[in-house]
């Protein structure tokens, strides 16, 4: 495969990011049979008859220009323009803005030999292209998948289609704490197959183009099964579903100087090393981020619930959603129902994988509100800092666990028929526990995920903590 | 067991498996959007269709059932045109507001294979790491993020750079719609758009469209009046 890489009106920036490629550029030539037979920048001058890809940086500013122009696409089978200034006439465009009599004051007498044209011009406006590579430089790893596609055959078209859609007014039935966007759903409906394995709460109304993700008789969420439980929110692929935000509100606080303090829950720290591509353990990095970010202290702890009665049969909620769920679900069963844990101080941000807890009174920021609130801070440059509490107890008994859906239902259904007469009864509503909640970072399939063994690493270190 | 052929490899699979199932099978990767592994229900997306060789029908591979003697290919010219074509229907019914988005900054799976299929539209808001008060908006600098293609990566708003607009502008009557709303939010006027949106691509022919859409939008207009 033969690539030629012609320059006209720039800088030669683009042509030293295809430089830039490094070894995948050698990659390119000793393994994929790629040939550069043409490149004045690195040498290669004698010019062959024909071309596989021809790579134009530049805008069209003189008439050599075009011709040039029209030689190359004559003898090249793919033309693709590189930059901004070959796409869209970048730089050199600003031309326009310039009157001609300054233009004359400064380039007169320098002996150009070229006879420029009027105006600036991308490419396609004198040839066909093939393919448009953005961006000034452009994005080398964009050049190289575009190669890529081109070395295997595989045809593409770019640009931007308008369609027009005549549809009703979406819907809008959010809730505290997830919100429904119906501007922004598609419809998949990944929501409402992972709904019907919990409360089965929203589901599709509406044919054809008014399709749209709803609650019976849309009405909001909270008034609906809805939990609040936020797995559907993992789930949406466009952001349609999400939690109610409080990053902005943090944020306002920081700046503001207010003295917060964050109360971390262990299974935040075992997702955080997944979603930031970090390896170890999170914690002591973590805690040096928020502090950076303006936190006065970093409590690693899990929410605790002290029962005064041990031997009498007890629910105790995971949180608000499956207090809710119990409510709704199993109204006979609330007088064995304890409330679920809170935070009742405000000066307390509570980060946590549950997103039902925005439910409550507490001041509470996801997993992925917290990564949203950590920007671009790179947490593997950070160094260490230890957490200025632990308190990791959640219960002062021996309990039972209902993990999940499933679980939780059939141990409801065993209290409700007389089968299961004393002990403490945790629930869990999420697939998983915990480590899964609504508000952990989003999963894509076949991402290698290894929350439980950090969670454990966690635990160990906390343990060590206290220990030392 | 039935035997079929994707993509000229043949596999062995037990009756009633998918197409996208038995091609995982073989590590053949079709893209796909509403399907997701353990939560799927039915096929509303079309974005993972494939070609069944014999009768040359394009069906969707996460729904469709092999049978003996099956002969399925998951990429050519035709079927590519297909995803994008799903994918542009997609993205015309989806509004984009990438700004506040909570998938913005890497999660987007739309993005993704717009970007594989060539499908443009989406701002480089899509890829922006900043979220909330941190956006540059907020803070009342000039950031040419909303109007622009995505596709670099959001690398300026790494360095808390505005995006000076180097890959040219989204030409959709909603996204900028959506842009002029953001920028008289946040109190940058129609002068100071228009003096930095010239920068890269004052000599291209998008350039006049989306300054006559820009300073509708601005003025008050409704998007039927401006897009006429």
């Amino acid at each position: 495969m033969k690539i030629a890489i012609y320059q006209l009106g720039s800088c030669s920036g683009c042509i030293h990011e295809v430089l830039n490629l490094g070894e995948a550029l050698l990659e390119l030539i000793n393994k994929k049979g790629v040939e550069i037979a043409y490149s004045a920048l690195l040498g290669v001058t004698r010019e062959s008859e024909e071309f596989d890809i021809s790579l134009v940086e530049g805008a069209v500013l003189s008439e050599e220009d075009v011709a040039r122009l029209r030689n190359i696409r004559r003898r090249s089978k793919i033309l693709v323009a590189i930059g901004s200034c070959a796409v869209l006439g970048g730089v050199p465009g600003l031309r326009r803005f310039t009157p001609e009599h300054e233009l004359r004051d400064v380039y007169d007498g320098a002996g150009l030999e070229q006879r420029s044209i009027d105006e600036v011009f991308p490419l396609d406006r004198f040839v066909e292209v093939d393919y448009y590579l953005r961006g000034c430089p452009i994005n080398k790893y964009e050049l190289l998948s575009l190669l890529e596609k081109i070395l295997q055959g595989k045809w593409f078209r770019q640009g931007e289609r308008r369609f027009r859609f005549l549809r009703e007014r979406p819907l809008d039935i959010g809730g505290v704490a997830l919100s429904l966007d119906g501007e922004k759903c598609i419809a998949c409906g990944r929501c409402v197959e992972v709904c019907r394995g919990i409360t089965s709460a929203i589901d599709y109304i509406n044919r054809s183009i008014e399709t749209a993700i709803s609650t019976p008789f849309k009405v909001k969420l909270d008034e609906s099964s809805c939990i609040s439980c936020g797995q559907c929110t993992l789930y949406c692929p466009v952001g349609a579903l999400r939690e109610r935000s409080s990053v902005a509100e943090v944020q306002r606080l920081l700046k503001h100087g207010a003295r917060l303090t964050a109360y971390v829950e262990p299974e935040v720290l075992a997702a955080l090393e997944e979603a930031l591509k970090l390896d170890g353990y999170a914690g002591g990095r973590l805690v040096t981020a928020l502090k950076r970010l303006g936190f006065e202290k970093v409590v690693l702890w899990a929410p605790r619930i002290v029962l005064d009665e041990p031997s009498r049969l007890t629910i105790v909620p995971g949180s608000e959603a499956e207090s809710l769920f119990v409510q709704l679900f199993y109204p006979d069963l609330i007088d064995y129902l304890v409330a679920p844990p809170k935070v009742e101080n405000h000066r307390v941000v509570w980060v946590t994988p549950c997103l039902a807890r925005k439910l409550g009174e507490s001041f509470v920021l996801t997993t992925r509100e917290l990564l949203r609130l950590l920007n671009t801070m790179d947490l593997s440059s950070l160094t260490e800092t230890p957490f200025d509490d632990v308190l990791l107890e959640r219960l002062n008994v021996r309990v039972i666990k209902a993990v999940g859906m499933r679980e939780v239902e059939k141990t409801l259904n065993y209290i409700r028929d007389g089968k299961l007469r004393e002990g403490v009864v945790v629930l869990y509503t999420c697939p998983g526990g915990c480590l899964y909640g609504g508000g952990q970072p989003y999963l894509k399939p076949g991402m290698d995920v290894k929350r439980e063994r950090i969670l454990a690493q966690v635990i160990k270190a906390a343990e060590e903590w206290r220990g030392g | 067991m039935v035997k079929v052929v994707i993509d000229g490899k043949e596999v062995e699979v037990e009756p009633g498996t998918t197409i996208l199932e038995a091609a995982e099978r073989l590590g053949i990767k079709i893209p796909t959007l509403c399907y997701y592994p353990g939560v799927f229900g039915e096929a509303t997306c079309r974005v993972c269709v494939v070609e069944i060789v014999k009768s040359g029908k394009i069906v969707p591979s996460c729904a469709f059932p092999v049978s003996e003697g099956l002969v399925v290919e998951t990429d050519n010219d035709r079927i590519r045109e297909n995803r994008r074509l799903a994918l542009e229907v997609i993205l015309a019914i989806h509004k984009i507001k990438c700004q506040s988005c909570p998938r913005k900054g890497g999660y987007c799976e739309l993005l993704e294979l717009c970007r594989e299929y060539g499908v443009e539209g989406i701002p480089v808001c899509a890829e922006c790491p900043l979220h909330e008060d941190d956006c540059l908006l907020v803070k009342g600098e000039l950031c040419l993020g909303p109007l622009t293609v995505s596709g670099c990566g959001g690398i300026c708003m790494y360095e808390r750079r505005v995006c000076e607009g180097c890959r040219g502008p989204v030409t959709r009557s909603d996204v900028i719609e959506e842009a002029v709303k953001l920028y008289m939010r946040y109190g940058i006027n129609l002068d100071r758009v228009l003096a930095k949106l010239g920068k890269y691509y004052s000599s291209s022919p998008q350039y006049d469209r989306v300054v006559k859409l820009i300073t509708g939008f601005f003025q008050g207009k409704s998007k039927e009046v401006v897009d006429s």
